[in-house]
């Protein structure tokens, strides 16, 4: 990091969220409400389509996790459970202590999100319908049993997932008009006017970086698609 | 959990001996729900099983045929092990829907279409073709499907 970048003038525009960061975030909510809707439809094809393509978007923000920017990388949201204290007390208290990225509280909300939506797509892997006729790309190594349960399983996660995604909608419209804090604009355009106080990191995204993940979600998703058969 | 499906087991060698439909109206509701129940099991159990030969892109001729010839032996039993009495209504846990019982025709004709359906399975098993196999599985399946959409609670 450079002391030009750590010094820009708090009063205009940085960036905020890299540009992968910005497209897993918006691919994965059109995504996961098409999958719901699929599968509502039974429309199983697709819903599979859907559900490998979520696999890569988890995989490579996984990967970004570790070689992202700044403000997309584990280590920087994944906050002490006294920091997570600490800005909650402030929350709760309508005092709200701007982060640059996701603050200590949201950034457990993303590792929630992602772990329900890893065990979600994980058990849809492996499930299989009442039928015995739909069934994930890696059904035929587990037992009927196994299957139906991976399914019951697929199904429960989702009310978890509809849980955290409601937490967090909720948690947006609290800062938007109780702390008067716009999150949802800087995850489009991928700069934010910084908060009094916060502390100001370069965001950038290393192209290469971010081939190589994509790479190898790519990978990933297309040799679990295919039952890991070639 | 094995005492009841032992006890499935053993009513359905009662029922085999007993030369089957007659022994129906002998089991008590209790019996005659876990019968269905494990018979939709098997068959759903057979046709995952064909799904995973389908899967592999070279499918086991025999074992196509055995799981072909499962279901063909436990779909005409089914339509049978609705009698009155073994719905919803009757406090058993059962997925089954009152429209059975109130749409008996309908139920009666894709119960008819299943055992049809199954018996086009088996011959299309014996070819030991993927593409008839895989054709005849969707026919099938699709049977499966309706009569769910129509008479089973959704998971």
């Amino acid at each position: 990091m450079s002391a030009t970048d750590a010094t820009q003038p708090p009063a205009g525009k940085v960036p905020l969220w890299d540009l992968p960061t910005r497209v897993f975030h918006w691919a994965l909510v059109a995504l996961v409400a098409f999958s719901w809707w699929s599968g509502e439809n039974h429309d199983m094809d697709r819903h599979r389509l859907s559900g490998y393509t979520i696999l890569g978007l988890l995989v490579f923000r996984l990967f970004w996790g570790f070689f992202g920017s700044r403000t997309a990388r584990f280590s920087q949201f994944l906050r002490s459970p006294g920091a997570v204290a600490t800005y909650a007390r402030g929350l709760f208290a309508r005092r709200h202590t701007p982060s640059f990225g996701h603050n200590p509280m949201g950034g457990w909300s993303v590792a929630a999100l992602l772990v329900t939506l890893f065990t979600m797509v994980g058990a849809g892997l492996f499930a299989v319908d009442v039928d015995g006729l739909e069934s994930g790309p890696l059904s035929d190594y587990v037992s009927f049993e196994a299957g139906r349960q991976a399914a019951e399983i697929h199904e429960a996660t989702f009310t978890v997932l509809l849980a955290l995604i409601a937490l967090h909608v909720l948690a947006i419209l609290y800062y938007r008009f109780v702390l008067k804090t716009n999150l949802i604009t800087p995850m489009v355009t991928g700069k934010a006017v910084p908060g009094e106080g916060a502390k100001i990191e370069p965001v950038r995204a290393h192209p290469l970086a971010a081939l190589i993940g994509i790479i190898i979600a790519a990978a990933v998703a297309w040799a679990i698609s295919r039952g890991l058969r070639f | 959990m094995i005492q009841p499906k032992s006890l499935v087991l053993a009513l359905a060698a009662v029922s085999a001996l007993a030369g089957g439909v007659a022994s129906v109206s002998a089991l008590t509701p209790q019996q005659t729900v876990s019968l269905r129940h494990a018979n939709y099991e098997k068959m759903g159990k057979a046709m995952k099983a064909i799904g995973g030969e389908l899967k592999s892109g070279a499918p086991n001729k025999g074992v196509v045929l055995a799981n072909a010839k499962v279901i063909a032996a436990v779909a005409p039993q089914q339509g049978k092990l609705f009698p009155a009495g073994t719905g919803p209504s009757s406090g058993l846990k059962t997925d089954a829907l009152p429209a059975i019982w109130t749409d008996r025709a309908t139920f009666d004709g894709l119960n008819a279409r299943l055992v049809t359906e199954a018996n086009k399975f088996v011959a299309a098993a014996g070819t030991g073709d993927a593409a008839a196999i895989g054709g005849q599985m969707k026919a099938l399946g699709g049977v499966c499907g309706e009569c769910h959409r129509k008479f089973r609670k959704e998971d």
